[in-house]
């Protein structure tokens, strides 16, 4: 659960405690800060106090089952925890242990001497009242290949190339990954 | 003072021959690596470098496909850069069996892939696998696919748009 602690010296720029609500003054705002209308406007705009989490935020997290490319398919689901509380100026505002989810991009079991492909993209993180969007998941694993053993064995056995395989990769849970948020979030302040 | 000319002698000699083999290893390190310069994307774009290294299988060919059409033929010791748009792609490489590869291309930030040739029954096979820029990077002799062997379509750049993208992203830095 999000948990958020509201500390004094809070900078201006974090809490917002303006009043008024129509989408043109939302615009009117973004063009003014030179941003993009987004959730932190629209809240600025209502009047919401609370945080704002930037797109492209970097996150550390980590995996909370064991992913293989053994067994793992493309499509799967698997769960993703944050390791490291996200803050702005010394708030938390996205806190350790948040869970969420992520998704198998491509799955390949080892073949004649290539190895095992996964392609793992982080998904979102969940918040009481909506997701944070994640992007740029770095954990992008490849078994080790024996592709020069394959070539030399088949130069003896041209059937033993084929029996040779690569390695494949194996992910254990609590695999730590770094990620980034997709687009910009509003925190709410509690 | 003899015995000390000879002890200061040879802490010299032991001092420059261990700069000598820094400086060596240095040079070796330096040369470890290619300094191929990739453009950056276009904002909004993401980027796909594809390459495939030396040995393997020279004479098997590596022709990179999406949504069955041919992005480009990756020859040996080869690469090219795709621009396209962000989200999930997948691509196919064919001989006696198809492979492919699913990837998640990101806006603003480049990934690579790289061909490898694994031992098929009759000739070896063509196989796409993620790789990472260090990767890439360790394959020191690779030169760009001649625009002759890239498909119809916009997919890969061709050697003057990679110049273009060069010279705008110097620009604008």
């Amino acid at each position: 659960m999000l948990t958020l602690r509201l500390m004094k010296g809070i900078p201006l720029g974090l809490l917002c405690i303006s009043v008024s609500s129509s989408a043109s003054e939302v615009d009117q705002i973004a063009q003014a800060t030179n941003v993009e209308a987004g959730p932190c406007a629209a809240a600025k705009v209502e009047g919401r106090l609370g945080y704002c989490v930037p797109a492209l935020t970097a996150v550390v997290l980590a995996t909370t089952s064991s992913l293989s490319s053994r067994t793992s398919r493309t499509g799967d689901r698997f769960g993703i925890v944050l390791t490291k509380a996200v803050e702005a100026n010394g708030v938390v505002v996205l806190p350790q242990g948040l869970t969420g989810e992520g998704e198998v991009v491509h799955a390949k079991a080892s073949g004649a001497g290539v190895g095992g492909e996964l392609v793992l993209a982080a998904r979102h993180l969940d918040l009481q009242n909506g997701r944070v969007k994640l992007r740029s998941m770095k954990i992008l694993a490849r078994g080790k290949d024996q592709i020069d053993t394959a070539f030399v064995v088949a130069a003896i056995s041209p059937i033993g190339g084929l029996l040779v395989r690569g390695k494949h990769i194996d992910t254990p849970a609590g695999a730590i990954a770094e990620a980034k948020t997709a687009e910009e979030v509003w925190v709410d302040a509690k | 003072m003899t015995k000390f000319m000879i002890i200061a002698l040879a802490t010299a000699l032991s001092v420059f021959s261990s700069i000598g083999a820094e400086a060596q290893t240095a040079k070796k390190n330096e040369l470890k690596v290619n300094t191929i310069q990739l453009p950056t994307p276009p904002k909004g774009k993401g980027q796909i470098v594809f390459f495939r290294g030396s040995g393997g299988g020279v004479i098997v060919g590596c022709s990179v496909n999406e949504n069955g059409q041919k992005v480009s033929s990756l020859g040996d010791n080869k690469y090219f850069v795709m621009i396209t748009d962000p989200g999930r792609h997948e691509f196919a490489v064919k001989s006696e069996a198809k492979d492919v590869l699913a990837i998640e291309v990101e806006p603003d930030e480049t990934q690579f892939v790289e061909c490898r040739i694994k031992m098929g029954i009759v000739i070896g096979r063509p196989d796409l696998a993620p790789a990472t820029e260090e990767n890439f990077r360790k394959k020191r002799t690779l030169k760009m696919v001649d625009a002759e062997d890239m498909g119809p379509g916009l997919g890969a750049l061709r050697p003057e748009d990679v110049q273009a993208a060069l010279s705008a992203s110097a620009i604008s830095r």
